[in-house]
């Protein structure tokens, strides 16, 4: 029990438990489709986020108005700013 | 009238309170006077303030033409200073009545340009002190009693009327029977004033006289002598001669009625400066009376003026007093009420997570948490409020939060256990918390106890805590670094410490005692424990792991032996020896080991090297016995990072050992854990290396060159003998490798070799 009212008291906003994923790998879920895998290097209240050896995924819908087929472009970057206002959620990542 | 072409006075009357309530409120009052002479049974106070209201509504037209002379053609400048001007005669006079019957607005308005309005000036303003009696009463008496010797003839003429008036109530005091021979002159002369007391206050035209006086002297009916009546109202009242409602309540209409007349009485002498001859009713019977000295009767009248100033003070301060039946303050209260809890609504839908966010943070600690909870939800309504327009409210919020603040102390004085057992009673009685709601259910599986006692885990050893321990290191690290960063100079010689300086030093044991706690690596060490000790698991993390070189920057010796205690005993569980180790069929780690591996020789490595190369033999011996004792030897030295600690112990033994100054008995010690050390791992050499000739096995030969300048004769043929085909093996690659990585292998090749006093050269 004294562990569990431990880790609560430890977290005491949300970004404390994005600072919990420092220097860990985590998921970065972005705005328009994209995602991102890489180690959290740096963050801030905005979400700004410093990301090394990230490897990103954009899902694209085809292009024609009847076709649904879903592709994936996927690029990866030694390091990576990532504009905190496009951030929908980060994650760690689970290995 | 038409306001940008909406409709015209219907809507504008009910719709516009700006525009509908002074006409209307005049509209009332004239009706009022109108009906006041016959219709006052059912003009209760407490009815007249709803009646009032359905009154305003159904005349609102009529009215309106006659306040604003609605016969005119509607101009388009809405002159309504101007409309008001032409009636403005008519309005004082209006506004005086209405506020001689209830004064409910500030005095001011009299003005002397109104002809009617002026011989009522006094009249209007002296009734107002009506509704608080008590004080004057006390002084009444106070000054009965008090004047007892010195102003003897004075009293009767006050007390004997109210004696006969208790009497009459039954009630009839004892201590003024010593006056009773005056008693019937006295009662002679009262009954004469009530004419001239009875028309001064009907001389109050109709226009002003309230129902509510009519009502009260037609109860003064029930006494023969009205002035006796008068005059008993300054004594306190008796209940009995109240009309009921006036009897439960201190309503205004009660004292209203009872002490405007009294007041006529009494006071208006007081305002001439008590001229005996203006005196209109009382006074001249008591000159009669008396027959005072000029000194006496001065004495007295400045005794009088001094007490019917202080009933004026006192009249002035209770004007209002008693306006408001119980039934207005509950409409009141409940409005208030409502604003608050709308307030609070808003005061959230503004800034909702701030809220949300102090109150969580009020609620960090645990031991006190409702307490703070309830402080800092009411101190941001405080706050609230005293920016805001609502500051009257204020009173009425403070009481709000005294009651909820008791209301949290209710909640804390209750029991505090989840659980109750009454005497007698079947079964337990659960409360519920916010934290622990109260189950409905409470069923013990059978199996569950054992399972969880089976595998003790530590504190704090679930991923989150770790990760958390791992950034308070790094914060306390932070502020200790800061802390360093501004270390006062020393002081100069002979010169005491300065404050800065005493002040320093506990601060900085307090941070690296901090640091301490937050590593963790006190939590007593459970061989039974199914999880990994706290300050492995720590380890495990790359960035955990480099931390280690900064904590050891600030630590002492002690500590330090204590960390290198504490991975030694784990090493076979260290993450980077426990996937450090190569499989069958496996010719290289994989990439995210290899890293951690790195990172633990880069970063953990060095400092415990650092501190192994200056520690003494036994403090080696002791390490490596723990090794032997504890641990997998056989398998911590197939791995990197085991090999290097081997390597680590072996060599700084060896080199206290040339080093020529050590103790025999821990010589020999030394040597029987070498020989165990070797025993155990002799069968096992070739195991240890990497598997790839292509891995840099470089350590590898290290360890064993360390293993060689110690060991005896025949344990260097041993040694050789069991690596002979690894050395051979790396002596033929090398050849056929490139130059200068070929040289490389030999000469890791060479570090054993040279060892055992050869070289690769010889072996052609």
């Amino acid at each position: 029990m004294a562990e569990g009212d431990e880790s609560v008291a430890a977290v005491s906003e949300p970004l404390d438990l994005v600072r919990l994923s420092l220097a860990e790998h985590v998921f970065v879920k972005l705005r328009g489709d994209r995602e991102l895998k890489g180690q959290l290097h740096a963050f801030d209240s905005h979400c700004n986020l410093i990301i090394g050896d990230v490897e990103e995924t954009i899902y694209i819908i085809g292009d024609e108005e009847d076709d649904d087929t879903i592709r994936t472009v996927k690029k990866t970057s030694e390091m990576l700013f990532v504009r905190g206002d496009s951030v929908v959620l980060i994650s760690p990542q689970t290995q | 009238m038409s306001f940008f072409g909406l409709p015209q006075r219907p809507a504008h009357n009910s719709r516009m309170p700006g525009f509908g309530q002074a006409p209307d409120h005049f509209a009332a009052l004239s009706s009022k006077t109108s009906g006041q002479l016959e219709s006052d049974e059912g003009l209760d106070f407490e009815d007249t303030y709803d009646g009032l209201g359905d009154q305003l509504d159904e005349k609102d037209d009529d009215l309106n033409d006659d306040t604003f002379g609605a016969s005119e053609p509607v101009g388009k400048d809405f002159d309504f200073y101007g409309s008001t001007a032409k009636v403005a005669g008519t309005i004082n006079e209006e506004h005086m009545v209405f506020s001689r019957q209830a004064p409910k607005k500030p005095q001011p308005v009299v003005t002397p340009k109104v002809a009617p309005a002026k011989p009522m000036a006094t009249a209007v303003k002296s009734p107002e002190p009506i509704p608080d009696l008590q004080p004057e009463m006390s002084l009444w008496n106070s000054g009965a009693t008090a004047s007892n010797h010195g102003y003897a003839p004075l009293i009767p003429q006050y007390q004997a009327p109210h004696h006969e008036s208790m009497q009459l109530s039954s009630t009839g005091p004892k201590k003024f029977m010593s006056l009773e021979e005056v008693e019937a002159q006295i009662l002679a002369q009262s009954q004469k004033p009530p004419q001239p007391a009875l028309p001064q206050v009907r001389s109050l035209p109709p226009l002003s006289e309230p129902p509510q006086l009519q009502s009260c002297s037609s109860d003064l009916q029930l006494f023969p002598p009205p002035a006796q009546f008068l005059q008993h109202t300054a004594t306190p009242p008796p209940h009995n001669f109240l009309p009921p409602e006036q009897r439960s309540s201190p309503a205004p209409s009660g004292t209203f009625s009872q002490g405007r007349p009294r007041y006529f009485r009494t006071h208006s002498p007081a305002i001439p400066t008590g001229s005996p001859a203006v005196l209109p009713t009382g006074v001249p019977t008591l000159v009669q009376l008396q027959q005072p000295t000029d000194e006496d009767r001065a004495r007295m009248l400045e005794e009088e003026s001094r007490r019917l100033k202080r009933n004026h003070k006192i009249a002035q301060l209770a004007r209002y007093n008693g306006l408001m039946t119980p039934a207005d303050k509950n409409f009141i209260t409940r409005i208030q009420l409502q604003q608050l809890v709308s307030v609070n609504e808003d005061s959230f839908a503004e800034d909702f997570y701030y809220q949300v966010h102090s109150a969580i943070q009020a609620r960090n600690n645990p031991q006190q948490p409702l307490n703070q909870f309830a402080q800092t939800y009411l101190f941001q309504q405080g706050q609230y409020h005293k920016g805001g327009k609502f500051r009257r409210q204020d009173n009425h919020l403070q009481r709000m939060e005294q009651q909820v603040q008791r209301a949290v102390a209710a909640a804390k004085a209750r029991p505090k256990a989840s659980q109750l057992v009454l005497e007698g009673s079947l079964g337990k009685i659960s409360f519920s918390n916010v934290k622990t709601p109260r189950p409905m259910l409470n069923i013990h599986r059978a199996g569950e106890q054992p399972t969880r006692k089976a595998g003790t885990v530590y504190t704090g050893a679930n991923k989150k805590a770790l990760l958390r321990a791992i950034e308070n290191i790094y914060d306390t690290l932070l502020d200790l670094e800061m802390h360093e960063r501004v270390i006062p100079p020393s002081p100069a010689m002979g010169q005491p410490l300065a404050v800065e300086h005493t002040e320093w030093k506990p601060r900085r044991d307090g941070l690296v005692d901090k640091l301490w706690r937050e590593m963790k690596i006190m939590e007593p060490i459970d061989p039974n424990s199914s999880s990994t000790h706290p300050f492995i698991a720590i380890l495990s993390y790359a960035k955990g792991k480099k931390a280690i070189p900064r904590i050891f920057r600030h630590i002492d010796p002690e500590q330090r032996v204590t960390i290198l205690t504490m991975i030694v005993v784990h090493l076979d569980i260290l993450d980077v020896v426990k996937s450090g180790i190569y499989h069958a069929n496996e010719t290289s780690l994989p990439a995210s080991v290899r890293e951690e591996i790195e990172v633990f020789a880069q970063t953990v490595l060095p400092p415990l090297l650092g501190y192994v190369s200056e520690a003494p033999l036994h403090i080696v011996i002791g390490l490596l016995g723990i090794l032997l004792e504890r641990v997998d030897v056989v398998f911590v030295a197939k791995t990197k990072i085991g090999v290097a600690f081997l390597t680590m112990f072996t060599s700084r033994a060896e080199i206290i050992k040339q080093s020529g100054t050590v103790d025999p008995v821990e010589l020999a010690n030394w040597s029987k854990t070498y020989d165990r050390l070797f025993e155990t791992l002799e069968p096992h050499f070739l195991e240890c290396f990497p598997p790839a000739n292509f891995v840099d096995d470089v350590y590898m030969w290290q360890f064993l060159a360390s293993m060689a300048v110690g060991a005896t004769a025949l344990q260097q043929q041993r040694l050789v003998a069991a690596v002979k085909d690894r050395v051979l093996e790396n002596v033929m690659t090398s050849k056929a490798l490139p130059p200068d990585v070929g040289a490389q292998k030999s000469a890791n090749v060479n570090l054993f070799m040279r060892a055992i006093g050869l070289d690769v050269e010889l072996l052609g």
